[in-house]
């Protein structure tokens, strides 16, 4: 049993990180700054951000099945394991973080702002991004660290 | 970085004692190794629950496996 603990929190560590670089993929080229950078009509980013959406997707959707499906067939020992006082411990540290890089992404465009056009909708865009990205790494690098 | 610096534990050696590996006293306690490996390690402090089902696995008092100095 403690194997099979091991192993499905190295595969939650692996998805979590798999997840959030496609959420990044995904979103990234469709920033409207992105344009100016790389320009709307090449055909690359377009796909690597449709591949992106589509292995965030298949996560999300691996995610909630799998976990759903897991908790019915599981021992609750593995269930209890596997959601245990460290690994909520780790959740709301990476919530913290989290929060802290959105803080911190909101200062940084708020000062680019002074300098640079940035539009409202580039603004909540990054800032959403941040948020949805940094807490699902550092919940990965916390449950790596303590490993 | 350790949650509490000052407390000590004496869980890897009471643990030791009694024979049990970490992954065997997890699984007793419904943690996972690593909580165990965290909690000897000083780098994870466990709630007063945990405490609790820690020391009755082991057959010892809480206040013999965490001490402040």
């Amino acid at each position: 049993m403690p194997d099979e603990i091991e192993r499905r929190s190295l595969r939650r560590r692996i998805l979590l990180m798999v997840m959030a670089s496609a959420f990044l993929v995904w979103q990234v080229p469709a920033m409207d700054f992105f344009d100016g950078i790389a320009g709307r009509e090449n055909p690359l980013f377009r796909i690597a951000s449709l591949a992106g959406f589509l292995v965030w997707a298949a996560g999300l959707v691996l995610l909630f099945t799998y976990g759903h499906v897991a908790r019915g067939v599981d021992k609750p020992e593995i269930t209890a394991a596997l959601e245990d006082e460290l690994v909520r411990s780790n959740r709301r540290r990476a919530f913290t973080a989290g929060y802290a890089v959105s803080l911190a992404t909101s200062a940084v465009v708020f000062a680019a702002s002074l300098f640079w056009p940035i539009t409202g909708s580039d603004a909540a865009h990054l800032v959403l991004v941040a948020a949805v990205v940094a807490p699902m790494y550092a919940f990965a690098v916390l449950e790596r660290i303590n490993a | 970085m350790p949650d509490h610096p000052q407390l000590g534990n004496r869980l890897k050696e009471l643990r030791t004692a009694a024979g049990l590996t970490q992954a065997e006293l997890a699984t007793q306690i419904h943690v996972s190794r690593k909580t165990i490996n965290t909690i000897e390690n000083g780098v994870f402090v466990p709630s007063t629950i945990l405490a609790l089902r820690l020391s009755a696995a082991l057959g010892v008092p809480v206040e013999s496996i965490f001490r402040l100095p």
